[in-house]
């Protein structure tokens, strides 16, 4: 991703982005808009008069890494590319905002909504104007390796004034699918909540595609008045060519390719060469659609007459929490082995009661685990049913950004990587796929991420770890939008400086951003952020800052460092020594003055001088017992003193007796003159 | 204060006894003297009553002390010998001893004297031990002062989890 120089210039009715492009937010363009980005007029200040259009990015949506990065570098002219993008201050919104620059489409959008009706075209219209314009790009995309996954009636925009070369719209401002209607999705992405579709295959988006040339076909949208589920469960009943074109007579012409592209079996449905083939002039007979395995007696579920997999795990999870007993008893398990016979479906069944006997956690999340387990059983290729969400493996990072930044509760969706239910989903695919086990471990990888809740790892890591161009969602800098590292400590420090934060820099979002973004980063320091010992905490956190300063600059960041330096008593107070931690109080100030952590964090935490502090502090200690060894021996001889006085006082006075008499009696001999 | 006491009366720990009081060959010694007074009465009479006499508070401290040392008797007696000795002097150097003796022992000076150094000698017995333990208490308290003056500095130095009071780190 380009660095970010964006400048705000409330002023002027723009801002810059990269120093090239002037986004004139008092000039919307609403026929570009899509329903998750806004679009606005843009002067390119290089070339003045070269038609670019910017799309400013709904910030609760983290937008598709991957593919920005892929259309970027294809430039096709039947998809909208971004020339350029990055985060810019947008002033209607007062915060920051991705910005990404496109070409501007002469001709505008098609319709503003799916619902809007359009005058039907001729199938020679749908073939000139739309499949052979954007085909191409399909075929680009797919040699990309790569998915649309927005290709509708409302998302198709005319390159040309003249509206006779149509484009797809704008594919990277949210997640994959996000809004698609159910009309263009394939039965099992249409069961998937917006932001849980995954990325998808070329599969999908040729359905979708085949979907959009039935909508050009009959002017409206595809389906009829039916939506939602209604529309879903026609899908499943009559099949998705049959539920989408409901009675409309389809001309000949464009008869095989519709059908060829609504084929519900994935591995059935036309693919980019039978496409290329079509509009080659060749014509082919698409397969007979195979149906779903169908039992010839109904199991009567919640009332219903169902006849397949798909219908008996649909109505389970409709029922919720009352299917358990359906699932616990043995009829179930029999229609399945003797009424369907399908033995994949009855063996993944069998898979998913045989851990009926896992009791963790209270029986109502049990009981869900099993109803998803069994629900994915009896239709592999549906997504993930778990609680009321519905979302493929691929997306449940997207879904859980999703969540999380639009303040939504994660939890249940930690759940499902917790139960383990994306491995179970894999493990019932009929077809078992070459990406299969690296998903696997990567499912395992992000359960144990999710399991770990140290500051920096937990749902916050796998979120950023799953979204690569995600911004840092922590409340403190949300409206910053700050997605790359070098805009880390300049928001910190503005939120810093305007009072925002009075203790803890770092909260979880912080730690776990930094951690996805600085690979490098040691481990340690992300365990020193949960420890419950506040100075380590605080170490913790100035070393991760320090860590990022060192390698992403900016060199001064008074207000953090001084923010840092004032709560750093308790780290000063590790210190044994009493003379240390003077100096150090009396130098912090000076260090702290400077603005740079990595000068912070050494002068807090100097090694040698923490092993000099520790090894004078033990012989102190040790000082400090012996002299404490030699009190206690001198109360025991304060308790002698007496008895020793007496002998000594005796022996004394018996000498000092002896020697003052010995005196007077020589004293005397003298006196008589016999000395 | 309760330290020592706990310390002074912890179990199993026994003081220092003093022997029990005896007198080693005490029967030896008092044999020898009785014999020497005999000799002493044989050959010089008069010197033998004044002694016997004059010596009385001595004889009185060895028989009164039952310590394995009789220090009191140690003690009173050079005293005792030393108040004695001017009269012993006198009646050595005297022509009629008996009578120099006689009036010696009506005289009450000189019994007062005699007992008067022989009550010095039992003062300095009684003094001496309190002097002695009051300067031994001197010299634990300067050495504890000093002790407790290096603990005050490393608690200065380290804080009071240096003596392993509660650690706070």
């Amino acid at each position: 991703m380009a660095k970010p120089v964006a400048t705000a210039e409330r002023k002027s009715t723009g801002v810059r982005l990269h120093d090239r492009f002037e986004i004139l937010h008092d000039a919307p363009l609403d026929e570009l808009r899509s329903p998750t980005a806004q679009a606005y007029e843009v002067k390119d200040l290089r070339a003045p008069g070269t038609g670019f259009f910017a799309l400013i990015a709904d910030p609760t949506l983290p937008p598709r890494a991957q593919e920005l990065g892929v259309l970027r570098m294809m430039r096709h002219e039947a998809i909208l590319t971004p020339v350029d993008f990055g985060p810019v201050y947008w002033a209607p919104d007062d915060r920051r905002c991705l910005a990404l620059i496109c070409e501007r489409p002469a001709g505008g959008r098609l319709v503003a909504g799916n619902d809007q009706a359009i005058t039907p075209w001729s199938d020679e219209e749908i073939i000139r104007r739309f499949i052979q314009p954007v085909f191409p790009g399909l075929k680009a995309l797919a040699t990309e390796n790569t998915t649309h996954r927005a290709i509708r009636a409302s998302n198709i925009l005319f390159r040309d004034a003249s509206r006779r070369h149509a484009m797809l719209g704008d594919c990277f401002t949210a997640p994959t699918a996000y809004d698609q209607p159910v009309a263009y999705e394939t039965i099992e992405n249409a069961m998937a909540m917006p932001a849980g579709r995954g990325v998808g295959t070329v599969a999908d988006d040729l359905y979708a595609f085949g979907a959009t040339a039935l909508h050009l076909l009959i002017g409206r949208s595809p389906g009829g008045d039916l939506k939602g589920e209604a529309l879903i469960a026609e899908k499943i009943r009559r099949g998705s060519y049959a539920a989408l074109c409901g009675d409309q007579r389809i001309p000949t012409i464009l008869f095989e390719l519709l059908r060829g592209l609504l084929v519900d079996e994935p591995t059935e449905r036309w693919g980019i060469r039978e496409v290329d083939l079509w509009l080659q002039g060749r014509r082919m007979t698409p397969k007979s659609p195979s149906s779903l395995p169908r039992a010839s007696r109904a199991i009567q579920v919640n009332g219903e007459a169902l006849y397949t997999g798909r219908g008996v795990a649909r109505a389970l999870v409709r029922m919720g929490e009352q299917s358990i007993h359906i699932l616990r008893g043995h009829m179930l398990q029999v229609w399945l082995q003797r009424t369907l016979g399908h033995k994949p479906t009855s063996d993944g069944f069998a898979l998913a009661i045989a851990d009926i006997d896992d009791t963790q956690g209270p029986a109502a999340i049990h009981d869900a685990r099993l109803l998803s387990r069994a629900a994915m059983a009896l239709d592999p290729s549906a997504p993930i049913r778990y609680r009321g969400l519905s979302v493929f493996p691929e997306g449940l990072g997207c879904a859980l950004a999703v969540t999380i930044a639009q303040h939504g509760d994660p939890r249940l969706l930690a759940e499902i990587l917790l139960a383990r239910l994306p491995q179970f989903w894999i493990r019932v695919q009929p077809m078992q796929k070459i990406e299969h086990p690296v998903l696997l471990r990567e499912f395992d990888r992000l359960r144990r991420l999710l399991e770990d809740t140290r500051p920096g790892l937990g749902i916050e890591r796998l979120v950023y770890d799953a979204n690569p161009l995600l911004h840092c969602l922590s409340p403190l800098i949300e409206r910053d939008y700050v997605d790359q590292l070098n805009d880390l400590l300049p928001s910190l420090e503005r939120a810093v400086a305007g009072g925002k934060v009075e203790s803890m820099v770092i909260d979880r979002h912080v730690a776990a951003f930094a951690a996805n973004r600085a690979k490098q980063l040691d481990d340690q320091v992300l365990t020193a952020l949960g420890e419950p010992d506040p100075a380590t905490r605080l170490l913790g956190q100035i070393y991760l800052l320090a860590f990022i300063q060192a390698q992403w600059g900016p060199d001064s960041l008074p207000a953090l460092t001084q923010l840092l330096g004032k709560q750093a008593k308790p780290v000063i107070e590790r210190y044994r020594s009493r003379i240390t931690r003077a100096r150090l109080d009396s130098q912090l100030a000076t260090v702290v003055a400077d603005g740079s952590l990595t000068r912070l964090v050494h002068f807090l935490d100097d090694l040698a001088e923490r092993q000099a502090d520790a090894q004078h502090y033990a012989r102190a200690r040790q000082h400090y017992s012996r002299i404490e060894t030699a009190i206690e021996k001198l109360e025991v001889e304060r308790e002698q003193i007496l008895e020793t006085a007496t002998d000594m006082g005796g022996l004394i006075a018996a000498a000092v007796s002896a020697m003052v008499g010995g005196i007077a009696i020589a004293m005397s001999l003298y006196h008589f003159g016999y000395l | 204060m309760e330290k020592r006491q706990a310390i002074s009366q912890q179990p199993g720990q026994t003081r220092t006894q003093r022997p029990p009081p005896h007198k080693g060959g005490g029967g030896f010694w008092l044999f020898l003297l009785g014999l020497g007074f005999i000799g002493l009465a044989v050959f010089a009479m008069p010197t033998c009553v004044l002694v016997l006499f004059g010596m009385v508070p001595s004889i009185v401290a060895y028989v009164v002390d039952r310590g394995r040392r009789p220090m009191l008797a140690f003690t009173i007696g050079p005293l005792n010998l030393a108040g004695l000795m001017p009269y012993l002097l006198e009646v050595w150097t005297g022509q009629a001893q008996m009578q120099i003796v006689a009036r010696l022992l009506t005289d009450v000076y000189v019994w007062l004297v005699i007992y008067l150094s022989a009550g010095a000698g039992w003062l300095v017995f009684m003094a001496m031990p309190k002097i002695v333990a009051f300067v031994l208490e001197r010299s634990v308290d300067g050495r504890k002062a000093k002790l407790k003056a290096q603990q005050g500095k490393l608690r200065e130095d380290w804080g009071s989890e240096v003596g392993g009071g509660e650690d706070p780190i």
